[in-house]
């Protein structure tokens, strides 16, 4: 009688224990707001994308978002009310960004918030760089053919510095040639207490530009490369507008949580602006690098 | 002693069949015994060959039994250097009711697995309750402790650890990819035309290769030579024909079968869910005895499957899952003279077709095409065994992704694979066999083979039996599911990453074979003649191993990442049989857990490597399978209990863009993103069900009709089959559901 009553009791705990059918798959969170976008002295008009997190993948409406998105200039605080616009993808997807009309100031800080209906809030605080400039450095000949360059002060951060080559060359075949191309400086430039030095290999350059055209194109080698200008460009950013390995990947930046620094939410606002530079090297210098002299 | 072995050059080999239908006989006792008293003994290969070598000059007796038959025997004489060759053709006995119910206990086995093989028959398969009448070889898989399917829906098996496209299916040597029909009942092996299936869960011989985890392998009937019969049943959920007969009397037979679902017209009007499916599978095989020394057969099978998986009618049509098999082959097995066993030579040709989307247009697709050129020589002996081979195999796989969240994604890729082995068997004594094996895997053509070494010991004494395997295996082949799926049944065949390809410098999966190691031990115990009990304990070790990559974007990708894993685990049953009733019990253990190496990981969760168990880790298993004969009625229950499968649960979704320039960020592409917790920490709700069925047999003259009910889902489980974590989407598996098949034979 015993040994009955223990299997149909453990029959039974089988069978409970597989009873609840239910699953919850989204957990669910009380983040409300993913944001992205930037404040930039460079725009009369600052925007952000503001993505409400939702428990289901759908794709957004027509109707406002519930939000109220204001910026603080913590320096002056001076407080503006954002507005909200849709802008159609071409998917069929809707994105709200919201804008505000005015110019974000060199060296303050905004602090953005951004709180719906229910009172959930997220909040970043982003502060603008402070303007500098390209200071173009005496050459280095001595451990190679390196161009430095300054850009001084107290500046947090730069990215995708890169050096726009123009010159020309000879075809074999369609005489001669006008081209550029852009060679990034990633891994030249370091953080001094003048402010950031980027180190230009022109010499390497040279040979990137020499190989990188000749592999493509029947080049009268005899000719060579003319060099036309150098142009460098490079972003001038807030603090922590850095991607893990120094790479904007969007495979790996995808993942949330990497790359944001938003509160209570998810996404990055960054801020900073562009500042770009004709070098003018003298001939000894080009010809150095291997770049030919009229 | 040199003049004694050269006068011992004559041999005897041959064919033995059924006399009724001419259908080969695997595994019947022959034994010689010469003129001095002197016995050697030896049993039939699965094609039925057997042969004695080594044999002096003179009169011999020969004597072949199998339970079932009548013995037979006779006396020959053998000249010197005669190669005798010696068919037989035992005639069943039906002569004693005592005969006829151990005959019935030979065929519906209660065999436990020998390091990892277990042997199905289609009595086994009919023990099942299905929703028909016929049985089908999925059916009886999925009650294996061990075997893990995705439910009555999808068409996916996972054994012992192993996914889907890890698995090697073969019906009569030719590979069928997706041989499992999108409702899970069913798949291309009815048991009308199974004449046995060796299920290796692990641990199998050199003689397969291109696999990881497990290997299926189906050898079909050879068709009545002799009289014609045939059948047609139908129910609810299928309509089927089996038709089989000679061409030429004693010679030349047919065997065709064809299937095609009827659950849109009959099983779709009683039920409350839409059931969107429809399969048929089509097979037919020609065999041929050539001479008396040599065979011929010809198969040829086709499989079809379309159905949604979606509740809701608008997106059905994006939707909608279609897959086709196509696979033909030849195989011609001889007894070349002046040579001391069977050679055979298999040419296949294997097709699947698999894509997701409307048919004009489908979303998702992928293809695979294989050649197969085989030559296998085996040497049967007494004490010492072996077969040697070699096969070929040239293979095309083409991918094409595209959905609602994602870019288009192809990719084609032309493979190579051949492989060469050499298996033994050693007898030592009475109870032991070392079964060593060696086989040697290329994946390109340049001798760079990748060695697998594999060992299975048998030993029996009385009524214990061990068992013990290991080996190591590769595979070049991949399978890739939707992450973002807890289930699904679509499969992109792809490949491993070319080392030869432009980007594979910076590519860390860049040729990268996957390889397996496998060590499995088992013990089995005759409690009595009515009772089993076996147990069998294995471990797998995975490297090299491809998962689709992890992002949050929410899209289908071939952009794989590098794994490893392990699995082990222990499958233990029960078997009880008396008379008209039998028992079958049986509980699995499993934890399959992976080891992701994507270079991200370290940003994403601070660890170079992630451990989760992926979604087809299910831990436990049970099942429960009860039937006999009460009053002319054949009765079967079975009882399955899974717990959940892991997946990854979403936090919630939000959008991405990227920032990494001064820009206008309303001109900046978007998409939309999932917000994921850790990555399979969630485990869906644990699998239950009982199936019922009720079946007899009516005889007038030579007309059997079967009359069979069965009930599905008794107690109307909702188990769930299918979630989109992106729509949160649910689709369960098949509620209660009655069915009543009938079938008639001749």
């Amino acid at each position: 009688m015993n040994r009955k009553i223990i299997i149909i009791g453990l029959l039974l705990l089988i069978l409970s224990a597989g009873c609840d059918s239910d699953v919850d798959p989204v957990l669910g969170t009380d983040q409300p707001f993913t944001l992205f976008g930037l404040f930039s002295p460079q725009l009369d008009t600052q925007r952000v994308l503001v993505f409400p997190i939702e428990p289901e993948l759908q794709l957004l409406g027509n109707e406002a978002l519930d939000a109220r998105f204001t910026s603080t200039d913590l320096t002056n605080q001076d407080m503006r009310v954002w507005s909200d616009s849709i802008l159609p993808q071409p998917n069929g997807e809707v994105n709200h960004m919201f804008w505000s009309s005015f110019t974000a100031e060199f060296d303050h800080t905004y602090l953005v918030e951004v709180e719906d209906s229910d009172g959930r809030r997220v909040e970043v605080s982003v502060r603008v760089p402070p303007e500098t400039e390209i200071v173009l450095q005496d050459t280095d000949l001595i451990s190679g053919i390196i161009v430095p360059v300054l850009i001084p002060g107290d500046v947090p951060n730069i990215f995708k510095v890169e050096v726009r080559y123009g010159f020309d060359y000879r075809l074999t075949t369609a005489g001669q040639k006008i081209d550029n191309l852009t060679i990034s400086q990633e891994g030249r430039f370091q953080k001094t207490e003048e402010g950031w030095l980027i180190r230009i290999n022109l010499r390497s350059d040279f040979v990137t530009i020499r190989d990188f055209i000749q592999d493509r194109l029947p080049v009268d080698r005899s000719y060579g490369f003319d060099l036309q200008g150098m142009l460098l460009r490079l972003v001038v950013a807030s603090a922590d507008w850095q991607p893990p390995g120094g790479v904007f990947d969007p495979d790996v930046l995808v993942q949330p949580g990497t790359l944001s620094n938003v509160e209570n939410g998810f996404g990055f606002v960054g801020a900073g602006y562009r500042l770009q530079e004709n070098l003018a090297l003298p001939d000894s210098v080009k010809r150095e690098a291997g770049f030919r002299i009229r | 002693m040199n003049s004694q072995l050269f006068a011992q050059n004559a041999s005897i080999r041959g064919f033995v069949t059924e006399q009724a239908t001419g259908q080969s006989l695997e595994l019947v006792n022959i034994l010689l015994e010469d003129s001095n008293g002197e016995v050697v003994g030896t049993v039939t290969s699965p094609d039925g060959v057997f042969q004695f070598r080594r044999l002096a000059q003179g009169q011999y007796r020969i004597q072949a039994s199998f339970i079932g038959y009548q013995v037979f025997r006779d006396t020959l004489q053998l000249e010197w250097g005669q190669v005798l060759t010696y068919n037989i053709a035992l005639e069943e006995d039906t002569g004693e009711l005592g005969e006829l119910v151990v005959e019935a206990q030979a065929e519906a086995s209660v065999a436990a697995p020998i390091a990892g093989l277990q042997t199905i028959r289609p009595a086994d398969i009919e023990r099942v309750p299905t929703p028909d009448v016929s049985g089908d070889l999925v059916s009886y898989l999925t009650t294996l402790p061990g075997i893990v399917s995705t439910g009555d829906q999808g068409g996916q098996l996972f054994i012992r650890g192993g996914e889907p496209s890890q698995n090697m299916v073969l019906l009569d040597g030719m590979v069928v990819y997706q041989p499992f029909h999108i409702l899970g009942f069913y798949s291309a092996f009815p048991s009308d035309i199974v004449n046995k299936a060796d299920v290796y869960a692990g641990g199998f011989g050199g003689k397969f290769g291109g696999r990881l985890s497990s290997v299926i392998d189906v050898r079909t009937r050879e068709g009545n030579a002799f009289a014609f019969s045939g059948s047609a049943s139908v129910s609810p959920f299928l309509g089927a024909v089996q038709l089989e007969g000679p061409l030429i009397p004693g010679r030349m037979s047919f065997l065709a079968s064809a299937r095609q679902s009827l659950l849109d017209d009959l099983a779709g009007q009683y039920v409350d869910d839409p059931l969107p499916f429809e399969f048929s599978d089509l097979f037919a095989k020609i065999n041929l005895d050539v001479t008396r020394t040599s065979k011929l057969s010809v198969s040829y099978l086709q499989t079809t499957d379309e159905g949604t998986l979606s509740k809701d009618e608008i997106v059905q049509e994006n939707d909608l899952v279609r897959w086709e098999n196509r696979v033909i082959g030849g195989r011609f097995l001889f007894l070349p003279p002046n040579f001391g066993g069977s050679v055979e030579l298999r040419v296949s040709y294997s097709e699947l077709n698999n894509e997701i989307g409307v048919a004009s247009n489908p979303l998702r697709l992928s293809n695979i095409k294989n050649t197969h050129v085989a030559l296998e020589a085996n040497f049967p002996g007494q004490t010492l065994s072996a077969s040697a081979g070699i096969d070929f195999r040239p293979i095309t796989v083409r991918t094409i992704l595209d959905g609602l969240y994602q870019n288009v994604n192809f990719r084609i890729a032309r493979l190579i694979n051949w492989g060469n082995y050499l298996e033994m068997t050693y007898r030592v004594g009475d109870h032991l066999r070392i079964q060593p094996s060696i086989r040697a895997q290329f994946y390109k053509v340049r001798f760079n083979p990748y060695l697998e070494p594999r060992i299975r010991l048998i030993w029996e004494r009385g009524r214990h039996r061990v068992s013990a395997g290991t080996g190591i295996y590769h595979q070049e082949l991949l399978g890739l599911n939707d992450r973002r799926d807890a289930a699904n049944v679509f499969t992109a065949w792809t490949s491993i990453p070319s080392e030869d390809a432009p980007a594979a410098e910076t590519d860390i999966t860049a040729g990268r074979i996957q390889d397996a190691f496998h060590a499995l031990l088992g013990y089995n115990f005759e409690v009595s003649s009515n009772l089993q009990f076996s147990i069998e304990t294995y471990y797998k070790d995975l490297s090299n191993l491809f998962i689709s990559e992890w992002t949050s974007f929410p899209r289908f990708t071939t952009i794989l990442q590098p794994a490893t894993g392990t699995s082990a685990g222990f499958d233990t049953r029960l078997d009880y049989q008396r008379d008209n009733f039998y028992m079958h019990l049986n509980y699995a253990y499993s934890a399959t857990n992976y080891e992701a190496e994507q270079a991200s990981l370290e940003i994403w969760y601070g660890e170079e490597t992630l451990d989760f168990r992926p979604p087809h880790d299910r831990r436990h298993q049970a099942n429960v399978l009860i039937g006999g004969t009460v009053a002319g009625f054949d009765l079967s229950a079975r009882w399955t209990f899974g717990s959940g499968f892991p997946y990854s649960r979403a936090v919630g979704f939000d959008g991405f863009a990227l920032i990494d320039d001064i820009v206008d960020v309303g001109r900046l592409p978007t998409s939309r993103r999932v917000i994921y917790e850790r990555p399979f920490s969630g485990e869906l709700p644990h699998y239950h069900r009982l199936d019922l069925s009720l079946e007899r047999v009516f005889t007038a003259g030579s007309v059997d009709v079967t009359v069979q009910g069965s009930l599905l889902n008794a107690y109307n489980r909702a188990n769930i089959f299918y979630l989109d974590v992106f729509t949160l989407q649910r689709v369960d598996q098949l509620p209660v559901i009655p069915s009543i098949g009938l079938k008639v034979a001749l």
